[in-house]
């Protein structure tokens, strides 16, 4: 019986715009979720999750099946980020952030019907999005993709293509970098 | 406020906490073995200092899983249409591929075949207007593949254009990974 990785193999391969539609509502929330922890802009977020899926389309036949396509999918968002912040970087560009009077770029789920633990969750939420935007990208993107995607350690290690021992240091060393701003406001 | 447990595993205080701070984080991060996992929670048990950070750092990722972010109905719809309009012009450019790959193919068999037809004609036109055999015999075939090699250089300049891509992205994603962060 064939897998649904290799359904999807089968589907970019043919490049089925019907198959990528399906793939874009499975996850979008997830990829928008990792791009906008990457550059903590929801206007370049956007315009990298377009470019991503125009992406995935372009190479969908370099999609062997044999990963997790959730992986795959986001080591295409990661080299489209990478480019970006490149980018901005050569052009001398300040670091990103958003708008202040935008609000917070994360929303915390409204897990509760009680106001008063809504406003906690909220405010706990972006005291932790505000940490983390403060932990510097290469330990933030290992933490994301550990603690918030729940990704396997091994996973992570393939997806941004680095040893496995690698993304231990980076996940001990950003677990530090956020242990001052977490103790300070939590 | 460390109790008398602390100092079962024989390190000075300062020394405990420190293993402590690191055993959260392996816990954490690939998971611990029992006997630590047992020493860290008597640790835990009895020093304030060691049980906040526990926490702070069990509330960071409870709050890091409970962020939400969504992608608005909107952009995915734009990204929707935005990929049914590239996937048109992919098979646009495989289609006109596929057609000047076939015309270059067709174009060399017919040349070919009626150029044993149309060979008589050139020999003629050679003897009647005493034609240079060397300038006029090179020049028909050349005339008479013309459209063939047009269609074939065509063909080549899609490919190459098409490679040249392929070879930018492949080496812009080779030059990232370690680099990045740094």
């Amino acid at each position: 019986m064939e897998t649904q990785e290799a359904q999807i193999a089968r589907g970019l391969s043919r490049r089925d715009p019907d198959v990528l539609e399906a793939l874009i509502d499975q996850y979008r929330h997830r990829l928008m979720r990792y791009l906008l922890h990457m550059v903590s802009n929801r206007v370049v977020a956007e315009d990298l999750f377009q470019e991503t899926w125009v992406r995935v389309l372009e190479k969908g036949s370099l999609y062997d099946g044999r990963t997790p396509f959730a992986a795959w999918l986001l080591s295409i968002a990661r080299n489209l980020t990478i480019d970006y912040l490149r980018k901005r970087q050569r052009a001398g560009v300040e670091p990103i952030n958003d708008d202040p009077d935008e609000g917070p770029v994360f929303e915390p789920v409204a897990l509760t019907p009680s106001p008063y633990e809504i406003a906690a969750e909220r405010e706990r939420a972006a005291t932790i999005a505000g940490a983390l935007e403060r932990v510097p990208s290469i330990f933030r993107e290992v933490l994301v993709l550990r603690f918030q995607e729940q990704m396997k350690l091994e996973e992570i290690a393939s997806l941004t293509g680095v040893p496995l021992a690698t993304v231990k240091s980076r996940l001990y060393r950003g677990v530090a970098a956020l242990k001052p701003a977490l103790e300070r406001n939590l | 406020m460390i109790n008398d447990n602390d100092h079962e595993s024989g390190l000075a205080p300062n020394l405990e906490h420190e293993r402590a701070a690191g055993l959260l984080a392996e816990q954490a991060i690939e998971g611990i073995e029992q006997a630590d996992a047992r020493w860290l929670e008597q640790h835990l048990a009895g020093c304030l200092e060691c049980s906040g950070y526990a926490e702070t750092l069990g509330l960071a990722r409870q709050a890091l899983r409970s962020i939400s972010v969504t992608a608005s109905d909107e952009l995915v719809a734009a990204t929707k249409a935005r990929v049914r309009i590239r996937s048109l012009e992919l098979r646009e450019r495989t289609a006109r591929a596929a057609f000047v790959g076939l015309s270059a193919f067709f174009g060399a068999v017919l040349s070919s075949i009626s150029l044993y037809y149309a060979w008589p004609v050139v020999r003629w036109l050679e003897t009647h207007f005493e034609l240079p055999a060397i300038i006029v015999e090179p020049g028909f075939v050349m005339a008479w593949f013309l459209p063939t090699m047009i269609a074939a250089a065509m063909l080549a300049a899609m490919r190459t254009q098409a490679r040249h891509a392929e070879a930018v992205a492949a080496s812009e994603e080779g030059s990232k990974g370690e680099s990045y962060g740094k």
